[in-house]
């Protein structure tokens, strides 16, 4: 059985569905527990939308490339694009026992990438373009 | 996205996103509680049991207008949340922000404009 799976889709939030759908099915062929399905889904979801909207600035015909495979005790997935290029250091994080008045409104998306995975890692190049490797624990749901 | 005022109360009105609150359907989302606040409507409920996913964009868009319905004496409250739009919220945070109900009803009930003979 192979364990490496890959998805390439433009830059178009229409995709975000097939990126979901692609997601819930590597997560069945992985046999993931709803727990790692559910971060799997949200880290990458998040990941997509960021790089549609910022790396690619909207413009909707940028690639996006997934590939998730299973390296030792992990689920790795790696996403791939040629956008432009931030620093993940520069965007604050929200206080989230912030009050109302206090809570900031940006940097969620990176607070539940970091959050629900156990690593998330970036590399820019300007000629190979932007790489972000996440990793969860590989846990097999119960038969 | 369907919006309507609460049984008892012209005052109160529901909002109902349905499906992937993904960053694709932020727009529309915005576009839904622009609407309301052009009306005036400044309570509000937003039922989230047709989406079974909310993302940060979303979640984004209902605190920024959380914060203004507060600042004009309103208020913005969830009801109906499937499991895992619960648990983001958890993660984010958002729980304690927030007020949460398990019914339209419930959630409608909690303002002050929803009429006594009926509360």
């Amino acid at each position: 059985m192979t364990s490496e799976f890959e998805l390439s889709v433009t830059s178009k939030m229409a995709n975000l569905t097939v990126i979901s759908d692609f997601v819930t099915s590597v997560a069945k062929k992985l046999c993931l527990d709803d727990d790692q399905t559910f971060a799997l889904q949200m880290a990458v979801d998040e990941a997509c939308a960021n790089i549609i909207e910022h790396a690619y600035g909207g413009k909707a015909d940028g690639t996006i490339s997934i590939r998730c495979r299973i390296v030792a005790d992990d689920v790795v997935v790696t996403i791939h694009d040629h956008g432009g290029v931030f620093d993940p250091e520069s965007v604050p994080r929200p206080d989230i026992t912030a009050s109302l008045e206090e809570r900031e409104n940006g940097g969620l998306g990176l607070y539940l990438m970091e959050k629900l995975m156990d690593s998330v890692e970036w590399e820019f190049d300007p000629k190979k373009g932007n790489t972000l490797t996440m990793r969860k624990r590989h846990v097999k749901s119960p038969v | 996205m369907l919006s309507r005022p609460c049984e008892h109360s012209a005052e109160i009105f529901v909002l109902l996103p349905e499906g992937r609150l993904d960053a694709r359907a932020a727009p529309d989302l915005e576009q839904a509680l622009a609407g309301l606040e052009a009306q005036n409507l400044k309570q509000i409920v937003v039922d989230l049991s047709q989406s079974r996913y909310i993302s940060s964009s979303c979640l984004r868009l209902l605190l920024v207008h959380l914060r203004k319905l507060k600042q004009a004496g309103g208020d913005l409250k969830l009801c109906s949340l499937p499991d895992k739009v619960a648990k983001v919220l958890r993660i984010a945070g958002l729980d304690a922000l927030f007020e949460i109900y398990p019914t339209v009803e419930q959630a409608a009930r909690s303002f002050p404009d929803y009429p006594q003979e009926h509360g």
